[in-house]
């Protein structure tokens, strides 16, 4: 018997955590200390950068019906709302936690405990300075959200005319001794700006910001689009928030240009940071863990003491797209320790059956309905509740149902209820009593559940193979994950060695050989170095590849496909220069001992990066330049070192380092206008204007060391699989919460899909890796009921019903010549059955001679 | 009956003599027994701040030392000399600094409590006390108490910076209303009054028109630099009361001595404030 995992705390990343855990076989408790599940997040009313909705893709599983009814439906996850917890003890091989749930005490002893709690939104009413708390009209984002998010439902104007966005108020702000960024509060305020001018393009928008931190996948565009729209960014710290008495406006006082500047605004947004509540602290310090918000990384690890895990915003501040993978990230760690095989699961024959014995059920309704119902059905059972449904459908044997109620909501139980009341979902129908034809509509709906033919859900049976592309770090992480699952794993590798672009960094050399021993080492894993996947095609259990190497090209029959191709370091054009003097931050540690020596350097950021051509942002860039700035500092603290950047992007406790590098005399000058890098005689010049002060500087440095990022390298690879590509980096099934899932069986993890630092490469490598191991272990390959089929006597091959799925379920059988549906896709919508001149695509629930019945009956 | 001890300053003998002689007609009335620090000196108001750092610490310290051997808290009326003593005091209670100012003033035995004179009269008892006298009136006033009194809010420890609230009690206390406004700690510009009154007349207007804007018919206030810089470089008369005046009024001791000292007169007001229409 498995013992539990215990995760504290159902946001984003704690849902993410809990799920995948689940679907990996491991029993999972969720303790949350509201009353329901999910966080913040249901109270948000749309994601950037997508401005969808979208609280069904918290579930692995998607679309899913609501993450909160799954997580009570799925039969690994147990919930616990209302909870304080009492006390938490770890030991050798588990940990043992008091809570008390509802007023009940409880003691559970589980394998693993996951704190989740994320963050709490910082209470505005510390800022007074900022009108927190004492003017209504200055509201807390994420207040404000609700506020303008009704008046578009109720699509009314918003009597905010003018409207000012803070920034960082209870983050970056040693006053109140938060001196961390919250990292996702620049983006939560553009959407909310945006969300905005959208309904209403004559809102007048500004947002006061040390710095926009939008560092994440595509949020550069999201961030432009902004100031496209008329946006004003103003670059400054405000110094304090009024209300004029005689107007009830608000003055807002801040520098422009060097001298204080009012401005009146008709509301004033505060943008709230991220604070971690006091019984999280204190819960830390029962658990002897130091927090230091002034250290560049609040926790050293995630297993912060033996068996206890931190994730999401608790690890770090983060967004939503960071908190899923976060949270699964941190399952992978534990799966990995439980060294649970998925079950890969046996071919079952698909049986069909016809619903034979339909029960007819009167669910609450009055005495008078009853006996109108009973004088054409009089088999017609009287109920009281589901749980009598249940009992009579054992006794009766029922295979089929037929629900009459006057209030529908009493049967919104019916689907939180684990079982359907021991039927199959498919074969019961609901039927309002408040219906004018109500009779006719019961024998409809019998006649309907006749011609039914129920199909149980049987896994289908996979040989568990995964390809994947690319053996760099993200590759070679994944392929220790699944290989330790008993999963068979090819990695595909262009070059003649695995390792990637990492080999090329001295400090991170060791953790890239460890993990190519391992991969070498493991027998689960294959090899094909000197190779490249020529052709792609199947579907997800079934894909065909043919492997190119330099001896011959050969064919691979694996079930899923991986991305990691990785990045390319951005090569600078910089005229005039050979690269001794001017080069990319890439080469930093190898030269490293020379830069040192001195006396001044310049690092440029954002070079050939963030400009109209390029708008993207390369995420890890400001931190490396802070950190290979304050290493070169550490070395020889006599070198004058400038900063030459458009905005420092140091989120979360990294924060921690760009004060420090201030501190150390490191000088940041912040430009708009691009730096000029010239060669005069044998002297090397940069030419800067500086955006606050607007005055020229210009420096004579040894050295340039330009942050331009690294390219992905998906070209080849976009092509060959088909898939999307946004500035070269693939795109996801859904930025938001779906990003390492590509489509049906790619997955993709890595530099190839966005940006980002080694640590959290291998976290989602990690993360992915779980993602198809859990896939792959049968769970989600049940073959539907609620889909399209294709009868093949009468399908011409028009593909019209290919081009009609919006979810690409349908695709040509080009052998055939007929269309056909990939059942693991589909969701069942009907489109394709609309658009069937010949009747060939129809929907298994509305086939046309069952609905043909169904109107027969109707029409009397 | 309570003893306290007194620092009433410089100014509170010379330009603000009415803010000094209706605080002590006050604490008189009230039985609150009040002895000035021996041999005071200056605290050294702007000056020493911005000249030498060590003086700004050493002449209050001095004041500080002097105190001590009366063995009771000492309440300073004048927001500058308050801000400053509270300084020194903090560098007192460094172990590092105190061995400094040691070195140079002789052994501390004892450092006592320094209080803003406004939390003498936010005692429960004494704010019951006031509650006898009661005026009767719809004149309104705006509380204002400038940045020295509050700010820095680390080093002070006094009131909430943005929302004081003390000047508002005691005068609540004795029956007259304050309007909620929100530049109760606005900078008047104090500072700058002589050097550069340009910048000083945009920041008084600005605090005047939202007072009025606010429904009140007069300021008060606490600091002698604040009334005297409000009173000068406003333009239309707009007069700016010190509490302790307000006070002297409701127990019916006010002097005509006082209202001579306003550089706006104030005398219509008084009689409207004591009830008259």
């Amino acid at each position: 018997m498995v013992k539990p995992v215990i995760v504290v705390g159902s946001g984003f990343a704690g849902l993410s955590c809990a799920f995948h855990l689940a679907e990996a076989g491991i029993p999972v408790i969720i303790l949350e200390k509201k009353e329901k599940l999910g966080g913040y997040f249901p109270q948000l009313k749309k994601q950037f950068p997508t401005n969808s909705c979208g609280v069904c893709f918290m579930h692995p599983d998607y679309p899913a019906y609501c993450p909160y009814i799954e997580a009570e439906r799925h039969e690994n996850i147990t919930v616990y709302t209302n909870v304080s917890i009492q006390n938490i003890e770890n030991y050798q091989e588990g940990v043992n936690i008091k809570f008390s749930a509802d007023g009940i005490l409880n003691e559970i002893d589980g394998q693993a405990l996951v704190i989740a709690t994320g963050y709490e939104p910082f209470d505005i009413s510390m800022k007074p300075d900022l009108g927190g708390g004492l003017y209504e009209n200055v509201y807390p984002a994420l207040n404000f959200e609700d506020h303008i998010y009704d008046l578009i439902a109720e699509n009314k104007s918003l009597p905010q005319r003018k409207i000012a966005y803070i920034q960082c108020v209870g983050s970056r702000d040693l006053k109140i001794k938060r001196p961390y960024c919250s990292s996702f509060c620049c983006m939560y305020a553009i959407k909310q700006a945006l969300l905005i001018k959208d309904f209403d393009p004559d809102v007048d928008i500004s947002i006061f910001y040390m710095d926009i931190r939008s560092f994440g996948k595509d949020y550069e565009r999201y961030y432009l689009s902004a100031r496209e729209k008329g946006i004003k960014f103003i670059r400054s710290a405000v110094a304090s928030v009024k209300k004029r008495p005689s107007t009830g406006k608000l003055e807002v006082l801040y520098t422009k240009d060097g001298s204080a500047t009012e401005e009146t605004f008709d509301a004033v947004v505060l943008s709230q940071g991220a604070v971690i509540e006091k019984s999280i602290l204190d819960l830390m310090k029962k658990l002897d863990v130091e927090i230091d918000f002034y250290k560049p990384k609040l926790f050293e690890d995630r297993e912060i003491k033996r068996n206890i895990f931190v994730t999401g915003t608790l690890y770090d501040p983060m967004d939503i797209p960071d908190s899923a993978i976060d949270g699964i990230a941190t399952a992978s760690k534990i799966i990995s320790r439980n060294m649970i095989t998925p079950k890969i699961l046996a071919p079952v024959k698909v049986k069909t059956q016809k619903v034979a014995k339909i029960g007819i059920f009167l669910l609450g309704c009055d005495n008078r309905l009853d006996d109108i119902v009973r004088t054409r059905f009089s088999e017609a059972l009287k109920v009281k509740d589901l749980d009598e449904i249940q009992y009579a459908v054992r006794e009766n044997k029922f295979d089929g149902a037929v629900i009459i109620t006057d209030d529908i909501r009493k049967t919104s139980g019916f689907l939180e209820n684990k079982n359907y009341c021991g039927l199959h979902i498919d074969s019961v129908v609901l039927v309002p009593s408040f219906n004018n034809a109500l009779l006719e509509e019961i024998s409809a709906s019998i006649q309907k559940l006749r011609q039914v033919k129920r199909n149980n859900h049987v896994p289908k049976a996979l040989n568990s193979k995964v390809c994947i592309i690319g053996g760099g770090l993200a590759g070679l992480v994944s392929a220790k994950f699944l290989g330790e699952m008993g999963i068979n794993v090819v990695i595909v590798e262009k070059e003649d060695r695995l390792g990637g672009r990492l080999l090329e960094i001295p400090s991170r050399l060791d953790l890239v050989k460890n993990y190519i021993k391992y991969v070498e080492d493991n027998k689960n894993i294959e090899i094909l170095l000197n190779s490249k996947v020529k052709d792609v095609e199947g579907r997800l259990g079934e894909y065909i590849l043919q492997i190119e190497s330099k001896e011959d090209v050969r064919k691979l029959k694996v079930d899923a496909l991986l991305v990691t191709t990785g990045g390319i370091p951005r090569k600078n054009v910089v005229v005039q220069e050979d690269g001794k003097r001017v080069f990319t931050i890439f080469d930093f540690e190898n030269r490293f001992d020379e830069i040192s020596k001195s006396k001044r350097v310049v690092f440029k950021q954002c070079a050939g990066s963030r400009t109209e051509d390029n708008p993207v942002c390369y995420k890890v860039c400001c931190k490396k330049a802070v950190m290979s700035a304050i290493a070169l500092k550490n070395k020889n603290p006599e070198i004058e070192i400038f900063i030459l950047h458009k905005d420092i992007r140091t989120y979360g406790f990294s924060e921690n380092l760009y004060r420090q590098a201030r501190a150390m005399g490191i000088q940041f000058i912040r430009y708009s206008q691009e730096p000029e890098i010239m060669r005069e005689s044998e002297k090397l010049k940069v030419k800067v204007l500086e955006d606050g002060t607007n005055s020229e500087f210009i420096f004579e440095p040894e050295y340039v060391l330009l942050s331009s990022g690294m390219n992905p390298n998906t070209e080849e690879v976009a092509e060959v699989l088909g898939i999307g590509t946004t500035d070269g980096f693939i795109n996801p099934y859904n930025q938001k919460t779906g990003l390492l899932d590509i489509k049906n069986g790619i997955y993709s993890a890595g530099l190839c899909l966005a940006p980002n630092y080694t640590e959290d490469v291998i976290k989602q490598a990690e993360a992915v890796a779980v993602r198809i191991a859990i896939k792959l272990a049968g769970r989600q390959l049940y073959v539907k009921f609620n889909t399209a089929f294709v009868n093949p006597k009468y399908c011409c091959g028009c593909e019209l019903c290919v081009k009609a799925c919006p979810v690409s379920a349908r695709y040509m059988d080009y052998e055939e010549k007929i269309a056909r549906v990939d059942e693991a896709l589909c969701e069942g919508c009907g489109n394709c059955a609309m658009v069937c001149a010949n009747k060939a695509s129809q929907h298994k629930v509305f086939e046309h001679k069952g609905m043909l019945k169904t109107i027969d009956l109707m029409v009397g | 009956m309570k003893k306290i001890t007194y620092y009433p300053g410089c100014t509170l003998h010379s330009t603000a003599y009415e803010y000094g002689d209706s605080t002590e007609a006050v604490l008189k009335y009230l039985g609150i027994e009040w002895q000035e620090i021996p041999d005071w000196n200056c605290c050294g108001a702007a000056s020493a701040k911005s000249l030498n750092h060590k003086l700004s610490i050493l002449l209050p310290a001095r004041n500080i030392k002097n105190a001590s051997t009366l063995n009771n808290d000492i309440y300073v009326p004048c927001a500058g000399c308050y801000n400053n003593m509270m300084k020194a005091k903090r560098a007192l209670e460094n172990a590092e600094e105190r061995q400094n100012i040691e070195k140079s003033l002789g052994k501390f035995e004892s450092i006592p409590e320094v209080y803003p004179l406004m939390r003498l009269f936010t005692d429960k008892a004494i704010l019951e006390k006031l509650s006898q006298s009661k005026l009767k009136t719809d004149v309104k006033v705006a509380s204002y108490y400038g940045c020295a009194f509050v700010r820095p809010e680390e080093v002070l420890q006094n009131e909430n910076p943005e929302i004081p609230q003390s000047i508002d009690n005691i005068l609540n206390a004795v029956g007259l209303e304050t309007v909620e406004w929100p530049l109760k700690s606005f900078c008047c510009g104090g500072d700058l009054s002589l050097a550069d009154s340009s910048v000083v007349s945009v920041l008084v207007e600005k605090i005047i028109n939202y007072a009025k804007e606010a429904g009140a018919n007069a300021i008060v206030t606490a600091c002698p630099l604040c009334q005297a810089n409000l009173e000068m470089r406003q333009k239309e008369p707009f007069p700016i009361f010190y509490f302790t005046e307000i006070l002297g009024i409701a127990m019916g001791i006010d002097n005509e001595k006082w209202w001579k000292k306003h550089l706006v007169d104030p005398r219509d007001l008084v009689s409207k404030i004591k009830g008259g229409k």
